[in-house]
């Protein structure tokens, strides 16, 4: 399954070659969004993070559908 | 500190004592207080019995990091109730130096003369502004620096506050003496120019630092406090992104505000966001900075200066609220075209936000095309031209939707939504709803909380939740995001009252300040006329689903009606 995880403000990666914004993987079917984290080598704060699938908070161990687009949301309280 | 009294139709003014039931409160709370103590909530806010009223928090004065807010408030000819609007800047620390605990401007004049009322430790002066009359924000601050020299605070309005528009709001200096610190919402600009002040200069040059009961017990709470501000994933966000960290965010929920709320998701979002503006300003150089303090001593520094491509300041800062109203809004992707707008807005004394919905409710009933910039800045030049569109537009969205027939207006008691969706948000709508103020971005965001922001059940306790505590903090003086600072030592909130005053307070004095602040402020809006009625999201917001959530406001009513039965 591929998924793509969209990477928001203090999580996007600074290259020489630009701003990384999104990684993509495959996963196997039942994988949990942890488990696709830890597989990408990606870490995140659990709690001032938000896990975002389709418009909906979502939690670590989310299991991803094949095409998920999950963002990645450094938590901030508004503007 | 001290009630200084001000008569804008004589030209007089006294020195008072703090009444004892205002003395434990502060900003917002305080704003509430005077208000049922002393203006009739059936006066017309723009005539001789609505009062200004200046308060700083009660944290103010002290350099704690972000805490040095001033509030503003009175009877808001926008919302026909109670308002309190604050901002950073410089005002209310230098209020604070001349031992003011409430400036209150009464009254209104007989004849057209204009005047700067100049405070010092001598008092108040008023003196002629003649000259300033008609000139825009910049340039009204420049000459009055000039005149009264660099180290004076300055609250002033442009020609919309001149003109009594609805939209208008008072500008503060920031630590860097621009005047783009705006207590924006609800037309307190309005209320200051029906007392014909341009400006209020606040020369604290020989005033003196409060005093400070315990200054041990201070200094240990301020520590911890900032140790814990400066330590927060979400302070270092801020000062990397400002405030326009936010649109992935909103977007992420569907709930950017899109060509005039009937959309949340902005397809232009990638030439818009934080990340983008960020990495702009750092190519373009110059005068462009990423990060920036508004008021002395702020450790978060969520401010910026947004400079054209030649690396000259087109606007500081450049706010997600303003991005979101006149960038998706209007469907306009460009942010040097929104930053230049920003400008003229402010130049004009208005509100972005709610300017930002007019010209989306314009757009709405055909006076342009979403996407036109061009055509939206044209727009902001009738305001500023005073034609009668822009008259029209000057008032905000609530006045532009009834004059020009539009059903989707975004606004509660008249006053604009800022840049979150409340169907895509639903607790941030039960705050839009409920909130005594109106629709407002600072009465209680819920969008942070990890819950089902589409679930019409769980919203009501979240949103109460905030509102009290933002309720609170702007009785303090402190600004929202000190707020992530406070959370995880809450304890130093009644630590630093208690050192500062030599009073003993709750362990909860947040919240208890907060609640009396709600308390006082539904009690002089239902003194003004409100009822239930006045608590409701837009009724197209209930049956017009919105893309891509396809979801409707559906918070029962029960639960808007019976939110604050337990304050």
């Amino acid at each position: 399954m591929n998924v793509t995880f969209q990477l928001h403000t203090a999580l996007q990666i600074q290259t020489p070659a630009g701003r990384v914004t999104s990684l993509q993987c495959k996963i196997q079917s039942g994988q949990s969004v942890e488990q696709a984290l830890q597989a990408l080598g990606l870490q995140i704060d659990p709690e001032g993070t938000l896990i975002v699938v389709d418009h909906q908070n979502v939690d670590l161990d989310y299991r991803p559908k094949d095409g998920d687009i999950i963002h990645l949301i450094p938590a901030i309280a508004g503007g | 500190m001290n009630v200084w009294r001000i008569d804008t139709a004589n030209q007089t003014f006294a020195i008072e004592d703090v009444p004892p039931t205002w003395e434990q409160l502060g900003g917002r709370a305080l704003i509430a207080r005077v208000l049922l103590d002393e203006v009739n909530p059936l006066c017309d806010p723009l005539g001789p019995y609505n009062k200004l009223i200046l308060a700083p928090g009660l944290l103010v004065g002290h350099m704690l990091s972000s805490c040095d807010r001033i509030s503003f408030g009175g009877k808001s000819p926008m919302t026909g109730g109670v308002k309190e609007s604050n901002a950073g800047g410089t005002t209310g620390l230098k209020l604070v130096y001349l031992g003011i605990k409430s400036l209150l401007l009464e009254n209104i004049p007989q004849d057209d003369r204009w005047w700067v009322i100049y405070l010092s430790k001598d008092g108040a002066k008023f003196e002629s502004a003649q000259d300033l009359v008609g000139l825009g924000v910049y340039a009204t601050a420049e000459k009055l620096l000039e005149r009264y020299g660099k180290d004076v605070a300055i609250a002033l309005i442009g020609p919309a506050g001149e003109r009594l528009q609805l939209a208008a709001g008072i500008q503060n200096l920031d630590k860097d003496r621009v005047p783009s610190r705006i207590a924006a919402r609800g037309g307190l600009g309005a209320v200051m120019g029906s007392k014909h002040i341009k400006a209020i200069v606040i020369d604290a040059r020989d005033g003196i630092k409060p005093e400070i009961k315990d200054l041990e017990s201070f200094k240990s709470a301020q520590k911890r406090f900032t140790k814990s501000l400066m330590e927060h994933p979400q302070t270092k966000i801020y000062a990397d992104y400002g405030t326009n960290a936010m649109p992935g965010m909103s977007d992420g929920f569907g709930g950017m505000p899109t060509r005039n709320f009937s959309a949340g998701h902005f397809e232009g979002l990638e030439r818009i966001r934080g990340e983008t503006m960020r990495e702009l300003l750092l190519q373009r150089g110059g005068e462009a900075e990423t990060t920036h303090a508004c008021m002395p001593g702020c450790t978060i520094r969520c401010s910026n200066v947004y400079a054209d491509e030649n690396g000259k300041t087109i606007v500081s800062p450049l706010e997600y609220e303003t991005v979101g109203l006149l960038g998706p809004n209007l469907g306009i992707d460009d942010l040097d075209m929104i930053a230049r707008m920003n400008y003229e807005i402010n130049d004009l004394g208005l509100d972005t936000i709610d300017i930002g919905a007019a010209l989306g409710v314009a757009a709405e009933a055909g006076l342009m095309e979403f996407g036109d910039s061009k055509r939206a800045m044209e727009l902001i030049q009738e305001i500023r031209q005073g034609t009668v569109l822009g008259r029209l537009l000057g008032n905000g969205a609530a006045v532009t939707g009834r004059a020009l027939n539009v059903r989707r207006v975004p606004v509660v008691k008249g006053q604009a939504m800022s840049a979150y969706e409340p169907r895509a948000i639903k607790g941030t709508g039960v705050t839009y709803a409920t909130s005594p103020q109106g629709a407002d971005h600072t009465a209680g965001l819920t969008i942070r909380a990890k819950i089902d922001h589409l679930d019409p059940k769980v919203q009501a306790e979240v949103s109460r939740t905030v509102q009290i505590n933002m309720a609170g903090y702007d009785s303090l003086g402190a600004c929202v995001f000190a707020g992530n600072g406070f959370a995880g030592v809450p304890e130093t909130i009644k630590q630093l009252i208690e050192a500062r005053y030599g009073w003993e307070v709750a362990e909860n004095f947040l919240q208890e300040l907060g609640k009396t602040a709600i308390k006082l402020e539904r009690e002089f809006n239902r003194r003004a006329g409100f009822t239930a009625a006045d608590d409701r999201l837009p009724e197209f917001m209930k049956y017009e689903p919105l893309p891509p959530n396809n979801s409707v406001f559906d918070v029962s009513e029960e639960d808007l009606d019976h939110i604050f039965d337990q304050l």
